[in-house]
Parts: C-alpha cells; structure tokens; sequence
C-alpha cells in the first residue's frame, strides 16, 4: 500500500470517528385517501406497494405511493414496516432510478405534505406518524 | 510532493463534503424526474498493475451519469442515462448512452421493456457503474470482471419482466431477455485481446516450424456480438429480507482481425446463484457463478470449459450512515484444473487463481454524499491482463482505493 493512499484511510477513520447515531422511534400508521373501500392490508402487499412490486390496487387502479422522508417517521417506518435500515429502503430506491428499472415513490418532507397529497390523490398510500392522523386521510390496518 | 499533493485535494473534497448541502428537489412529479451521479476515486496498487498503470497511483477513475425518466401514462415510461467515465486510460470521459428504453407494464406480473437494456447477471451486475449504491467500491471481481465489462454491461434488445407473488410462499421477480450487444471501440478487454493476438502471432513467428498461414502482425481487432440471451430470477421467500436468485445467460462473438474473420468467443452458458440476507445491521450476500466458455482463434481452441467464482461478503451498519464490509472472493481459471502450483503459460507469468480479501467502509455524509475507502490483499494473478502487465506478475499483491460520490 502506498503511502499517500494510508494518509487517506487514515483521515476517513478519523472523520467516521465523530459519525453521529440516530437511535429514533415513532409510531407509524398507513394512510389513503378517505375515498378508498380498503380498511387493511397484509404486511406482505405493504411491503411490495413501498417496493414498487405491486403497483395497482385490487381493482386494477395504479397506486400512488409517496415516502415520508421526516427523519425521523422514515427511520421508523422502514424498521417497524419493512423490515430494513433506511439506508437499505434509500439505496433500494435509488438503484431502481439508476439502473432503469423504473421510477421510485414520490418523496415529501412531513406528514401535512403526505396528507395533502393522499388527500388530493385517488388510489394513494403513505406513511405517517399516528398522532398526525386527522379526517382529511383514513388510516389502513396492516393485519 | 505526491503526498502533500495527495493530503491537499483529498482535504478539499472533506471540506466540500462538509458543507450543507439542500437535498435536492428534482422528482418534479410523477411525470417527469431528472437524478444523476458523479464520482472521482484514487487508485493505487503495489505488485501488479490493476485495471490501469495503478502501480504508480491514479486518479483516472471517475463516472459521470445523468438520468431522465418521462412516465406518459400508469403503463408506459421513457427514460435513459448517459454515461461518462474513465478508469485509466479507457473512457476518456466521453458520453455514451448507459441504458436507454421504453417500459410497458401490463400488470405486475407483466412488463417488457426495449431499447438498451441492463444485462441481469446476478444481484448486482445492473448497478455496476454506480458504486455508491453499494457497499464497497469495486464489485467482487470473480463475478463482475471488471476488464469483461463491455461484455455484460447492457443489450440492445427486449425484455419481458414482472412480479409474480403469493401470500404464503412469497414473490419472483423474473426477467427474460435477448438482445445483442454493441461494443465500443476502446475498451480494456478490446486492447488486450489484440494484444494477446500479436504476441501468440509472434511467438509462432520466433517457432522453429511456425505456421505458414499465420499473419505476421495484426493491425486491428474487432469484435461483433452475435447473439445473447438469458434470464434472471429473484425469489423473496416469506421471510424478512432474504433473497435468492439464480441468473443464466449465453452469448457468442465472431472476432476479427484486420476485417478478416479469425475466431469465436462463446459463452456456452454462464449460470449464478445468489444469495443475500440482511438481519438487524447485517448484510450478508454470497454468489457462486461458472462460466463455460470457448475461444478459438485461427483454428485453435484457446481455452474451453468453465470457470469458478464465488465470493462472500459481510456488510455491518453501525449506525445509518457507517458501514464495514468484510468480502472474500475466488475465482478459478479452470473449474476442473485447479493445479495449485504456479505455473508459466508462454512468457507471462501466471497463476490460475485469484483470492481476494477486502476490506472496505462507508460513510454517507448525507443522502447525497458517500465517501469510501477500501484495500485489498490478493493471492494469484488470474484476471489480471497481461496488457497491464507486460514483464508478468506478482503472486501476492495489494490494491486500495478511495472514492467520493455525490448523486441527486
């Protein structure tokens, strides 16, 4: 190994040093739009929904999934829902950009964004916190 | 000089990383959406030259791509990327059309796409230009040969793709695809493969009794793809975030030499297995893949039979935005002659093996910005290009790198 190459290495341990940690949590529900006939959903089709496998509702309608991207609701949702770091959720989103295989949810920054959009959308599904929820979007159960 | 040279940029890339940066805004809605990446990494090795004169340290090793989506209805899409890169002196950052197709998706379960298109080898093969979607930087070598890159990078083609789920046995992805494939006139593989040629035309030239019929020299080498074909399937059992997939493809190229047809190169059928699993803040992914190939050039079969590769890798997140990669990767010249001594074929000094331990981190200053860092401690000589190495290689040698990205 070359030297200039160990100076490098060294100055990147020394920045990843100070790295900080998220240790987050909240209590995420789904949300649709209030018009929606659905009242829940098994954990799998949540999953393929936010993974862009499934992309239309029972009926045939295309869904229109928007991610939460508060830090903090994110972190929770891909923990408690699916399953993965936000990291993996990021990097799984991005390599579908990449890699042409297609287009990744609409991202939004808070919960009054992702209301308003599934408010105004037809078939639409996100995430919010629980204690954000209010008439203007109708919770889905995940059995 | 270098050092302080080398200390002085890579503090000004640490600098602008640490700037605040706004995540950037450009899914403009669910119509249109504008990303793109650029990266710039450094090189170096010691016993042996590595895709590039990296015994002296190198700095040509970026990518620059930029992507495009237009979605006109539910079923139909468009996009394309563009593609910028050089890693030696190969690229020469000229633009290239990275993929680029047309996407109609039936049902979940149905889709085709068309245009240039991603070839599906194994996990990770379709994102091999963006090293910032995975964990450490260069992809493990004995299943993504970075010097075949042309060869399975992407096809002009189609493919039928989709999703096909039940509730208690889980989901498949599949793809299915034919196309051919269009090689760039510099690539590595390109410039070594004619390099190799002069030097078996030379070394019949210096026989006692050479043969009669062989050119003395070529000027000029080419390749045509003929045909390629394959499918790729992912299986996500009812189970957290374990996938499995098997990926299987052919293909065959007529090689020529001064416009003259003097070969073939056919993958007879190059099958991978893959695995990956991720648990809390672990991710474990592990591939095995044989490739039986055939060459022959002027008449003479140059190597037919598989090969072996398999590799593990062990990635551990300690918090969101750092990571430590652990891999081990094999790859075997001959699947059934693993003759473990080294052994001289002609006048360049090689093994037929390649080991390769790797250690590798990650830190993601934000969602834009990945810095890594990686080295490499390598047993054989296999994969390397006598190209890169004209005065033969080293047995034991060593690779390191270090990137930054930045993607939108």
């Amino acid at each position: 190994m070359r030297k200039p190459l160990k100076t490098i290495m060294l100055l990147l341990l020394l920045m990843l040093y100070g790295a900080p940690v998220s240790c987050l949590a909240a209590e995420i529900i789904l949300v649709v739009n209030p018009g929606s006939t659905l009242t829940g959903i098994t954990w799998r089709a949540a999953e393929r929904i936010f993974l862009s496998k499934k992309t239309e509702w029972s009926q045939g309608e295309h869904i229109h999934v928007v991610v939460n991207n508060n830090p903090e609701v994110y972190a929770s949702f891909c923990r408690e829902i699916l399953k993965k770091t936000p990291q993996q959720y990021l990097l799984y989103r991005k390599k579908m950009l990449f890699n042409g295989s297609g287009i990744p949810p609409l991202v939004m920054n808070s919960d009054q964004e992702v209301k308003a959009f599934v408010a105004a959308t037809k078939d639409a599904i996100g995430f919010i916190r629980k204690d954000s929820l209010d008439p203007s979007v109708k919770q889905l159960v995940i059995r | 000089m270098r050092l302080k040279k080398m200390t002085t940029i890579f503090s000004a890339l640490l600098a602008l990383l640490l700037l605040p940066m706004p995540l950037a805004a450009y899914d403009l809605n669910e119509k249109i959406q504008l990303h793109g990446f650029a990266s710039q990494g450094y090189l170096d090795s010691a016993g042996n030259n590595f895709l590039s004169d990296s015994l002296d340290g190198t700095f040509a090793f970026n990518e620059i791509g930029l992507n495009l989506n237009l979605r006109f209805n539910d079923q139909l899409r468009f996009g394309g990327q563009i593609l910028s890169r050089k890693m030696g002196s190969y690229g020469d950052n000229s633009i290239r059309l990275d993929w680029g197709l047309a996407d109609y998706r039936f049902q979940d379960w149905a889709g085709i796409r068309a245009g240039k298109v991603k070839i599906p080898l194994g996990l990770y093969n379709t994102e091999r230009d963006s090293d910032f979607l995975r964990p450490m930087i260069f992809l493990p070598q004995s299943i993504y040969d970075e010097t075949r890159r042309d060869t399975w990078l992407a096809h002009w083609g189609g493919e039928l793709y989709g999703n096909v789920a039940r509730e208690a046995f889980g989901d498949f992805d599949y793809k299915l695809f034919y196309g051919r494939i269009k090689y760039e006139g510099d690539s590595v593989y390109h410039d070594s493969t004619l390099d190799n040629i002069n030097r078996r035309l030379a070394d019949n030239l210096a026989d006692p009794n050479p043969d009669p019929l062989l050119p003395p020299h070529i000027n000029q080498c080419d390749r045509d793809n003929d045909y390629l074909y394959g499918a790729n399937l992912i299986y996500s059992p009812p189970m957290e975030n374990l996938r499995l997939g098997i990926s299987y493809v052919s293909q065959q190229d007529t090689t020529y030499a001064d416009n003259e047809k003097i070969g073939e190169y056919k993958t007879n059928s190059y099958f991978v297995l893959s695995l990956e699993y991720a648990w809390r803040n672990l991710l474990l992914s592990a591939e095995y893949g044989e490739n039986d190939r055939t060459q022959t050039l002027y008449d003479v079969t140059t190597f037919d039979g598989p090969n072996q590769a398999w590799y593990v890798m062990l990635t551990y997140s300690a918090t969101d935005r750092l990571s430590f990669s652990v891999l081990y990767d094999e790859y075997w010249k001959e699947k059934y002659n693993k003759d473990d001594t080294i052994h001289a074929s002609g006048r360049y000094n090689s093994t037929p093996w390649r080991k390769d331990w790797g250690f590798g981190l990650r830190y993601d200053v934000n969602e834009n910005w990945t810095v890594k860092g990686e080295w490499h401690m390598v047993d054989g000589s296999a994969l390397l290009l006598e190209f890169f190495n004209p005065e033969g290689t080293e047995r034991y040698w060593q690779y390191g790198v270090v990137k930054a990205s930045f993607n939108f």
